[in-house]
């Protein structure tokens, strides 16, 4: 639960977001304050940037880094502002607060990341703010994602929840407007942890949650499912105190597919039948972290392409199947190509990338002209749920490719008419880039 | 002789025509003996799944409409 007020007098009573971080943005405050810079005020460290107070005796503050501006600021100006082509939102300051049921939580939580340090607290709430001003404005079609995100404005501590590194790398909020709500996201793994106080509730055995493996039922005994679907749909509040989850109303389908030996695995017959499944119960997205090696130069399964590729096109209630690159790499002494079925064309084959944004020494990429990859998303160092009603931190693509198809999700509740292309041109497009597009594909899928 | 299960495609042109499909099924069954079809995959997507002899695999790969054979695998956890 998140409480807000307006700020008093003393502090500025607008908060101004660029759509990039850049030093003009001083400049276009200082001419339409009409105010220069304070002596000495600029902040090499912080790039902060400060104009000498008017009436008010309120000070101006450029953050120049995450490309917000935090000032006092008459209806003219503020209509002066909004008409600007290079500022995303003008929008009134408030203040959040944090529950004292969270502030009191001390788990070891490698996944929420670093608290911002005392000396910037309010840097990281405007960067903040600027995500969820880019989050509403995607949500109205305006699509905001500033060209020049760095990696501080990424990782920007959202106000003032814990939440996984994963997700605000992504910016993922927890006052993110889009939850997956109706949306239908079938994960096809090793089951779920029916006990989970975060996820058990979430599906029904039998309805929802089937087993496709002869004998066994949806029960994950591995944890790797429970992960998976806890990285698409864990609750909003998690009994861990920490958000891992990136759409959490999706309508969660589990598929069990992988059996209970003691090295699990999944045949593709029950995997093309859970898919099949997942489309006969609606589901708009499908996400396997799954998958087997390829050498490069191999073909792609066509068996998989074919359901894929019909799904993808349908005029109607389209499908995107997203999967995982696959973890056959040891960079950086050795690099393999994409897997399968992740390499099929109509499949979106996502990389791993840690909290750095580097790519994970595991992490497949295109070595050929079959398997690419398409996207990244978060794979090393995953906060999520697994077997045992616990929580666990996890490495690979299979983490990355959930955070994706949540994403997606949150693209449908946005978006409803979209079709599976037009949401997986989307999320490439919207994507940040971070280098070879053979690694990372088209960069960090982001909201 | 062993029998393994396989995935038939056919090419896009004959996977869309109802009667194309069932001759080609026909033709399949001929050639390998295929048991235990999916026949809604196959009615759906032009997917063929089932159980032949592995000595029948390359006949199935020589007829005139089928894209693929391959055989079930399995996949890991990624």
């Amino acid at each position: 639960m998140i409480t807000a007020k307006s700020l008093d007098r003393n502090r500025p009573n607008y908060i101004v977001v660029f759509k990039e971080a850049a030093e003009r943005n001083t400049r276009t405050m200082s001419t339409l304050l009409k105010k220069t810079a304070a002596a000495g005020a600029k902040s090499r460290a912080e790039r902060v940037s400060l104009l000498q107070a008017g009436e008010s005796g309120v000070m101006t503050k450029i953050y120049e880094g995450i490309g917000v501006a935090a000032a006092d600021l008459t209806d003219e100006q503020c209509n002066a502002l909004k008409k600007r082509e290079d500022v995303a939102v003008v929008a009134l300051n408030q203040v959040r607060f944090l529950p004292p049921t969270l502030r009191s939580r001390d788990l070891a939580d490698r996944a929420a990341g670093p608290e911002p340090s005392t000396s910037e607290p309010l840097q990281a709430y405007l960067a903040g703010m600027r995500d969820a001003a880019n989050a509403a404005l995607g949500f109205l079609g305006q699509g905001a994602a500033p060209a020049a995100l760095n990696a501080p404005a990424v990782f920007a501590q959202q106000a003032p929840q814990r939440v996984t590194w994963g997700l605000r790398a992504m910016g993922v909020t927890q006052i993110s407007a889009p939850t997956g709500r109706g949306v239908k996201v079938a994960v096809l793994d090793t089951g779920i942890d029916l006990t989970h106080r975060d996820l058990g509730s979430r599906v029904m055995e039998g309805q929802t949650a089937m087993s496709f493996v002869t004998g066994v039922t949806v029960q994950d005994i591995f944890g790797h499912g429970t992960h998976c679907a806890g990285t698409v749909a864990g609750p909003r509040q998690s009994v861990s105190g920490i958000r891992y989850g990136v759409a959490p109303d999706v309508e969660l389908l589990v598929a069990k597919v992988f059996n209970n030996r003691p090295r699990p695995g999944a045949s593709d017959d029950d995997i093309l039948e859970a898919i099949e499944w997942a489309d006969e119960s609606g589901a708009r997205i499908v996400s396997m972290s799954l998958g087997s090696p390829r050498s490069a130069g191999e073909p792609f399964s066509e068996a998989y392409e074919v359901l894929a590729a019909q799904l993808l096109a349908r005029p109607s209630n389209s499908i995107l199947i997203i999967a995982a690159a696959g973890n056959e790499s040891e960079r950086p002494f050795a690099t393999a190509p994409v897997g399968n079925p992740a390499a099929c064309p109509s499949i979106l084959a996502v990389a791993a990338v840690d909290r750095s944004l580097r790519i994970a020494e595991f992490s497949c990429a295109q070595l050929d002209n079959i398997g690419e990859v398409n996207l990244s998303g978060p794979g090393v160092g995953v906060f999520s749920a697994t077997t045992g009603d616990t929580f666990e931190t996890l490495d690979g693509t299979s983490m990355a490719t959930p955070h994706v198809a949540g994403l997606a999700a949150l693209l449908f509740e946005s978006n409803p008419s979209l079709t599976a292309q037009q949401a997986a041109d989307r999320l490439k497009s919207r994507a940040l880039p971070l280098g070879d597009a053979r690694d990372f594909g088209a960069g960090l899928a982001r909201l | 002789m062993a029998r393994s299960k396989v995935h038939i495609t056919l090419q896009p042109d004959v996977a869309a025509d109802p009667a194309r499909r069932s001759s080609i099924l026909e033709q399949i069954q001929l050639a390998g003996g295929l048991t235990e079809v999916n026949q809604k995959r196959f009615d759906r997507y032009g997917l063929l799944t089932g159980l032949t002899d592995d000595s029948a695999i390359d006949r199935i790969r020589g007829i005139k409409g089928v894209k693929s054979v391959e055989a079930d695998q399995v996949r890991e956890p990624s």
